[in-house]
């Protein structure tokens, strides 16, 4: 799980609004994807199919989310999904990234924007 | 970047403490609270009361400056769900003509700084779910073509020859489409 998405699973600290769309890499089965579909409109949502084209930063780490007999599922961590919200789509996440800033940024978000060369400067 | 760390959190407390004054503008917290009850958005943000009743598309226009998403749905909303606005006897131009793109199958503009390619997939999410206006194009088959459509019709669950084609055009793009890698959301 990607983006928003990965930030609102993760429970972060962070002023969130989410869309009806999931971000997410898959790697399943036609099957398994059509069923994951069937939940997400369960409860409204949407996968989004360009899921698999996001960036995210080779650091990323993948947390488990579910672990199931057939399936698992990992969240990506929330600061490999902030560079990339930083990134990427800077404008659409000038809130949240500054928010962060704000409340005091991880060392790890830090090394990561000086690594991928995030202009942190264009939030403040 | 010349900045120290602790310098830009300083700079970004300000910021981010104009911004959560422009959250608990009712325009605001009326347009969020609209587009929550309808399942549009969700959001943590405090105080926040899913409402019911329209809001005026000056105040949704206004919203969709703090928080993007907003902008990013109202086309679609514009077209699929308007009941959610109050709009106003005349529209704004370039209301205007986001909307006439997206019902007659025209070019999409950008919209108040956002990319049709934001917007644009929005159109089949919102109100009923898959579809977007249809646009009338004619096409010149030949016999054995027609006759093929009439099989698949038969064969596959499509309702009419127009399903049959969509089906395959999916088909097609799906297995031969190379996409160039996009922006997360």
């Amino acid at each position: 799980m990607l983006g928003q998405s990965a930030l609102w699973a993760a429970g972060v600290d962070l002023t969130l609004t989410v869309t009806q769309d999931l971000d997410a890499y898959g790697d399943y089965e036609w099957a398994v994807q059509k069923e994951l579909e069937r939940l997400l409109a369960e409860n409204g949502k949407v996968l989004d199919p360009h899921g698999n084209e996001v960036w995210m930063p080779r650091e990323t780490r993948y947390d488990p989310l579910y672990q199931g007999t057939f399936v698992e599922a990992f969240v990506a961590d929330a600061d490999a999904v902030l560079i990339s919200k930083a990134l990427k789509v800077a404008d659409k996440n000038r809130a949240l990234v500054t928010e962060y800033l704000a409340k005091g940024a991880s060392e790890r978000f830090f090394e990561l924007a000086r690594k991928h060369r995030v202009d942190l400067e264009q939030f403040v | 970047m010349t900045l120290t760390q602790s310098d830009l959190q300083t700079r970004a407390r300000k910021r981010h403490r104009a911004l959560l004054r422009k959250r608990r503008d009712p325009r605001f917290q009326s347009v969020m609270g609209r587009f929550v009850e309808d399942g549009l958005l969700e959001t943590n943000i405090e105080g926040i009361v899913p409402r019911r009743k329209p809001v005026p598309l000056d105040d949704a226009l206004w919203a969709g400056t703090v928080e993007p998403r907003i902008m990013e749905l109202l086309p679609a909303v514009l077209v699929k769900k308007p009941r959610l606005l109050r709009l106003p006897k005349e529209l704004p131009e370039d209301v205007a003509e986001v909307m006439h793109a997206i019902r007659h199958g025209k070019p999409a503009p950008s919209f108040r700084g956002v990319p049709p390619e934001q917007y644009l997939p929005w159109v089949t999410q919102v109100g009923r779910k898959g579809r977007s206006p249809s646009v009338l194009k004619s096409f010149r088959f030949r016999h054995d073509d027609v006759l093929r459509l009439a099989r698949l019709r038969q064969n596959l669950p499509a309702r009419s020859d127009t399903d049959v084609i969509r089906m395959a055009l999916e088909l097609l793009e799906a297995s031969t489409a190379k996409r160039a890698p996009i922006d997360p959301g």
